[in-house]
């Protein structure tokens, strides 16, 4: 007698979810801890007050005004909000003639989180992508300017620049790569 | 030092925004007479004397319009490279002082030019540098306060314009054999006086994701040192077929300067502001002309 997937797949699936949710538990909970102790995310955290932890600005400032954010901004919660939802994983239909059964498991994309953390200057702009990609020094000098309009009468739009070096570093695309290594390496 | 694969891309890239602009977009002003000033400029080599016309850039290839070779000097027409060349790019004649033409400071220079309404420059500058350090000249609106103050020779831009710069690329593994990946990420600010001539910029330049561009081989760069054509007439179409590689637009993403920024840099709304980032790539063996 011919066995067939659907009378298999009952069986073996309750056994493989069960394998795949726990190991996308534990790389889930190994994602969130990589992405809290980011020098990035500590560092933007820690809002105006912050230092330079990161490295990006060679230790000069902190990431929170070079960007540009103003104080008070929470940039980091969109984010840690896409990446606390729960990962779903979905039993695939099966096919009637093979016996082997697919598994869908959803991931947080990089579009999603670079669309959730816009320029504070430029909203088409992420400054989560900015952070592997360079960032200008233009938000640090609109903020900048912002406070001599405000402790100042008019602002004079010419101010001698500082030719900024941004240190490009790998922050999002790193985390999301092992999220997904750790995934595959769990259910092995 | 010799050119670079960087040199080529960037001036390739540079001629193909300048080819999206006037063509598909149509920026420019067809042909009007203009009458050339004398201005003394810092830039110009001993030898030389400039004549300013009110507006920079003079549209230099087209397919649909007229593009000038020559200039009147005192009614006489003279063609380019006779004793004077057409600077395209800041809408000037220079004039050799030992040409024929002598070194007279009242020639009367008139000539039938284009110009665009979205000019293109290559800059070393960084974002910030280019949106607060620089001068702006609205075109055409200031020409009238340039030829009181005979600023046409000072080193400021004429906006609405776009500031090409490469921000920063890498190589990455492609395929055996050597084969790289090399991506370059250029940057571009648009600074234009409207929302609509923005809005065009940004917009035919994100839908320009995902199509390639001819690589141009720098011997075929069209432009000499003083921004002339060095063998009239130029056109971009006829250009691009001597190419045989392209780069690959990978990906562009269209943004604006939000009001409130805008507001605090320029003190006005004169100025409308955006980014167009630009994700270029090209497979390629890099390490080929290491080779003894």
């Amino acid at each position: 007698m011919k066995i067939e997937n659907s009378q298999v797949a009952p069986i073996v699936n309750k056994i493989l979810i069960d394998k795949i949710n726990k190991a996308v538990k534990i790389a889930h909970d190994q994602m969130i801890s990589d992405f809290e102790s980011h020098p990035v995310t500590k560092e933007i955290e820690s809002g105006v007050s912050g230092w330079n932890q990161s490295g990006t600005l060679s230790g000069y400032g902190n990431l929170y005004t070079f960007i540009g954010f103003e104080e008070g901004m929470d940039p980091i919660a969109p984010i840690r909000y896409l990446l606390e939802k729960a990962i779903s994983v979905k039993i695939m239909p099966p096919s009637q003639k093979s016996m082997v059964s697919n598994f869908l498991i959803e991931l947080p994309s990089k579009q999603e989180i670079f669309s959730a953390s816009p320029m504070p200057w430029a909203e088409g702009r992420s400054w989560a992508e900015g952070i592997e990609k360079g960032i200008s020094g233009l938000g640090y000098y609109l903020n900048k300017l912002s406070f001599k309009s405000r402790s100042e009468e008019g602002i004079q739009a010419k101010t001698k620049i500082r030719n900024g070096a941004f240190k490009n570093t790998k922050y999002l695309s790193n985390i999301l790569n092992d999220l997904s290594r750790n995934i595959r390496r769990g259910v092995k | 030092m010799k050119v670079g694969f960087d040199h080529e891309v960037l001036s390739s890239f540079y001629l193909w925004c300048d080819d999206r602009l006037n063509f598909f977009a149509e920026a420019y002003q067809p042909p009007i007479s203009h009458t050339f000033e004398y201005v003394d400029s810092a830039d110009i080599p001993i030898g030389w004397n400039a004549f300013y016309s009110p507006y920079r850039q003079f549209v230099w290839s087209s397919d649909v319009i007229a593009v000038a070779n020559s200039v009147k000097i005192g009614g006489v027409t003279v063609l380019d490279k006779d004793g004077i060349f057409i600077d395209y790019n800041n809408g000037r004649i220079l004039v050799d002082t030992s040409s024929r033409h002598g070194a007279s400071k009242t020639l009367v220079i008139t000539g039938d030019f284009a110009y665009k309404t979205l000019n293109v420059y290559i800059t070393d500058e960084t974002e910030e540098s280019v949106i607060l350090n620089s001068d702006f000249i609205i075109s055409p609106a200031n020409q009238t306060f340039l030829q009181q103050n005979g600023g046409f020779g000072e080193k400021i831009y004429t906006v609405p314009a776009m500031f090409i710069t490469l921000d920063n690329s890498t190589n990455e593994p492609f395929a055996f054999g050597g084969m790289d990946q090399t991506v370059l990420n250029v940057r571009s600010v648009v600074v234009a006086d409207s929302n609509y001539t923005l809005d065009g910029a940004l917009s035919i330049f994100r839908d320009s994701a995902r199509t390639n561009f001819p690589l141009i081989d720098f011997n075929n760069f069209p432009f000499g040192e003083f921004n002339h054509i060095k063998n009239p007439p130029y056109k971009y179409k006829d250009l691009i077929t001597a190419s045989s590689s392209d780069c690959f637009v990978d990906e562009v993403k269209a943004s604006k300067l939000t009001d409130r920024s805008r507001e605090r840099i320029t003190g006005s709304k004169d100025y409308k502001i955006g980014f167009l980032d630009f994700k270029i790539s090209k497979a390629r063996s890099p390490r080929q002309i290491f080779t003894r």
